[in-house]
């Protein structure tokens, strides 16, 4: 019933669209087919113009050669039986635009010769339509194209990103086709990589005359093996043999060289540990390292005086000397700093005997000496945090305690101003490839802890097959390497994920079910709760930088359980978890070794950028 | 000639070397904070050559030393005098011999028995409190003597 209801107006329609000549075609026509939905039958046979027939549609256009922005008239003649309609749509295959009334063509602004098609369309028998085509020509003289590619040495398989400028006059096009002579160059966005070693030339070809090009050279090298195995094993053996036991540790092997030479050595149980900068070893001798510190040269300051230094991590000092040394770390070799003027990377060696005593401005600073084997649990520290120096900016001036570099010149120590060029340095940072930080993985460690652990340590972040950010949520730190935690209700604002703490270090924040260990039991300093506790804390981006956030679930056990499960064997957890003093303003969520199980944790180097995305360090990202 | 000058030569580096053992010699006497009289205040401003600035809440006094290093330290008085919290925040470590007088070494030890993590350090023994946080370029940290706080003043605020 509803369809006989639009019966006249379907008939006024369906009449006015018979008598149109004029633009309002195409919204009468739709509404004729509205019409036909809801008439059906009544619209083929009560139009009356089953008698008229469009049998062909011809096209022309004057002229057919004209330049951007001028403009071609096309007229259509169409042939056909009984009352036909010779009314027409326009349309344009690109190039340009043209009013589908009146077939008048304005041609775009085309970057080269272009061939445009033009299409008149019968508008009572959309089947029935003719073509023609007219050449649009570039506006413009293209004089010149250059090519420069970002890096211009790669590793195999990495990418270069390469850009053109296209020089010219008047109105000429900046489009280029890529190309290269080896590799594989996408040929719109100019990303190149290689697989196989060479150098290659890039050309980029001006879309509007081929006969100008440019071109520049990316240089790909083998890639450098990148991954060092990790353990988390309980320490050094000698370490052990003194009645201890190092709990999450992660430890790798590391090799330092005399600069300039192949004179080495290898020492192994090194802490990985993201939450300090560069490496420290522990010298032979009364420390208990495995380190012959004479082999490298101390640093020297522009007075003659070798550099020292009373380095500081949360838990304690360490008093060593600041030596040179190339550092090599699976294949990759750290054997120089940018604008240094000496060769090798400043380390410290930890215990260093041809260094004076430990001066009480140092020894003062620090409730804990970590300078030996039986302090540190482990031959030296391999620090990858996100500075490129330990100390920074912090170091260069400073001539009074408190302080981390001295000189000590006839056997006095005092504190003295270092350049960052000598400071102890990233040995990532210093690399001539991957060196915008390192990856961490772990796997997963069973509920309860175990014995060992077996993992990898990757250099450099999305610059090789093995490192990609992946799925990886990116948290930007701010000036101090922090961001922000939040765990039940109270924001932690000066949080961190450090390898080299061994446990997750966190406010309890009023929760009352993380109670702490008896400080007379085997677990003292750790949370004992009654059972098992199942957590969340929200990770968020520190403040004014890239807004990530991201939920973190993870347990927390009963650490003096752990320590004697499995006989008291076992050294590994993901459940270990410890308090950590609540200060004003500063509260932190230190995110240690547990938290590393089971996951890839990224540490990106400040400064330093990730090819192919936007992010740039300090960061961490994790999946 | 270019040998090592002799002693009381005057130039630039004899003398520095002389002034830190001068100046260690001098504030050593007064060495003392956490449990100790309000004078000492003073004397850690001096030998820390820091600003001082000086709050009163309703119970206690929180003076803060700021060097220019960046280095923050507070302590806290009672009225009676007594300093019962100290803590401390920057790029360095603070003093922490002078900061907690003669309890550093009753500290050290606490520490040495109690903490067996590697990471940010709370110990707590009938005695005192001390808790250490932060990495390296920002640590932050405090020590009290819980007999000492005033009544009614929550240990929070010694921060």
């Amino acid at each position: 019933m509803a369809g006989l209801m639009f019966r006249p107006w379907c008939h006024r329609v369906l009449m006015s669209l018979r008598s149109n000549k004029g633009a309002g075609v195409r919204i009468l026509g739709t509404l004729a087919g509205v019409c036909c939905l809801a008439l059906l039958a009544a619209c083929s046979s009560g139009s009356g113009s089953s008698t008229s027939t469009i049998t062909l549609v011809g096209a022309s256009c004057n002229p057919t050669s004209i330049t951007s922005q001028q403009t071609s008239q096309c007229t259509a003649s169409v042939s056909g039986t009984g009352s036909f309609s010779s009314t027409v749509f326009w349309t344009a295959s690109g190039g340009g635009t043209i009013a589908a009334a009146t077939g008048l063509f304005t041609a775009d602004t085309v970057p080269f010769s272009t061939q445009v098609t033009i299409t008149a369309t019968s508008a009572t028998d959309a089947t029935k339509s003719g073509s023609t085509t007219i050449t649009v020509a570039a506006a413009g003289t293209v004089t010149g194209v250059t090519v420069t590619c970002s890096p211009t040495s790669v590793q195999t398989g990495q990418l270069s990103t390469c850009s053109a400028v296209v020089n010219g006059t008047g109105a000429f096009s900046p489009g280029v086709t890529w190309s290269a002579s080896g590799g594989t160059i996408n040929p719109i966005s100019g990303l190149f990589s290689g697989s196989s070693a060479g150098t290659y030339t890039i050309t980029a070809t001006s879309q509007q005359d081929s006969t100008k090009s440019g071109s520049a050279t990316v240089t790909v090298v083998p890639a450098v093996s990148n991954a060092l195995p990790v353990t988390v094993d309980g320490g050094p053996p000698a370490y052990q043999a003194l009645g201890n036991v190092y709990t999450n540790g992660a430890f790798v092997s590391v090799t330092v060289c005399t600069p300039g030479t192949s004179t080495c050595q290898t020492i192994d149980h090194v802490l990985v540990d993201t939450g300090s900068v560069g490496l420290r070893l522990l010298a032979k001798g009364a420390a208990g390292g495995e380190l012959d510190p004479t082999a490298f040269p101390q640093q020297i300051d522009t007075n003659g005086n070798a550099i020292s230094e009373c380095s500081l991590f949360v838990d304690g000092f360490a008093w060593g000397s600041v030596s040179l040394a190339t550092i090599q770390m699976a294949g990759e070799v750290a054997s120089t700093v940018p604008t240094a003027t000496v060769a090798g990377v400043p380390i410290q060696i930890v215990g260093d005997p041809r260094v004076p005593a430990v001066p009480a401005s140092c020894s003062s600073q620090s409730v804990v000496d970590k300078g030996s084997l039986a302090t540190l649990g482990a031959y030296g520290v391999l620090g990858l945090g996100t500075f490129q120096q330990d100390c920074g900016p912090g170091c260069v001036s400073t001539t009074s305690p408190p302080a981390e570099y001295y000189v000590c010149p006839g056997g006095a120590c005092a504190p003295t101003g270092v350049g960052l060029a000598q400071q102890v340095t990233h040995p990532v940072w210093v690399l001539p490839q991957d060196n915008n930080g390192v990856l961490l993985q772990l796997p997963l460690v069973p509920s309860g802890g175990t014995t060992t652990v077996n993992g990898s340590l990757i250099i450099g972040i999305g610059t090789q097959a093995n490192n990609a950010l992946g799925s990886a949520t990116v948290f930007n730190t701010d000036a101090n390497a922090f961001f922000v935690t939040n765990y039940n209700g109270q924001t932690n604002s000066c949080s961190y994920i450090d390898s080299g703490s061994n446990a997750y270090f966190f406010p309890s924040a009023g929760n009352p079910l993380l109670v702490t260990c008896s400080p007379t039991g085997n677990a003292k300093g750790f949370y004992c709760p009654a059972s098992l506790l199942a957590l969340t804390a929200t990770n968020q981006s520190a403040p004014n930088t890239n807004g990530s956030t991201g939920t973190v679930a993870f347990n927390v056990g009963n650490a003096s359980t752990l320590f004697t499960n499995n006989n008291g064997n076992n050294i590994a957890f993901s459940e270990l978890a410890a308090p950590n003093a609540p200060v004003n303003g500063c509260n932190s969520f230190d995110w240690g070794l547990s938290f590393f199980y089971g996951k890839s944790v990224f540490t990106a180097i400040e400064q330093q950028p990730v090819s192919g995305t936007n992010f740039v360090g300090p960061f961490w990202a994790y999946f | 000639m270019n040998r090592p000058a002799p002693f009381g030569f005057p130039n630039g580096k004899a003398i520095r070397l002389l002034l830190p053992s001068l100046v260690l010699a001098l504030a050593f006497p007064a060495w003392a904070s956490l449990g100790d009289n309000v004078t000492t205040v003073q004397n850690d401003k001096a030998r820390m050559k820091g600003t001082l600035r000086s709050v009163a809440a309703q119970s206690y006094v929180t003076h803060e030393i700021q060097v220019p290093s960046g280095q923050k330290v507070r302590e806290f008085v009672s009225t009676e005098g007594t300093v019962f919290g100290v803590a401390w925040e920057g790029p360095f470590q603070p003093d922490l011999q002078q900061l907690l007088g003669s309890y550093f070494e009753p500290v050290k030890q606490a520490v040495a028995q109690q903490h067996r993590g590697h990471g940010p350090i709370s110990v707590e023994t009938s005695g005192f409190v001390f808790q250490q946080g932060g990495h390296a370029r920002s640590f932050h940290g405090r020590a009290y003597v819980p007999s000492m706080v005033p009544q009614g003043v929550d240990v929070t605020e010694i921060q």
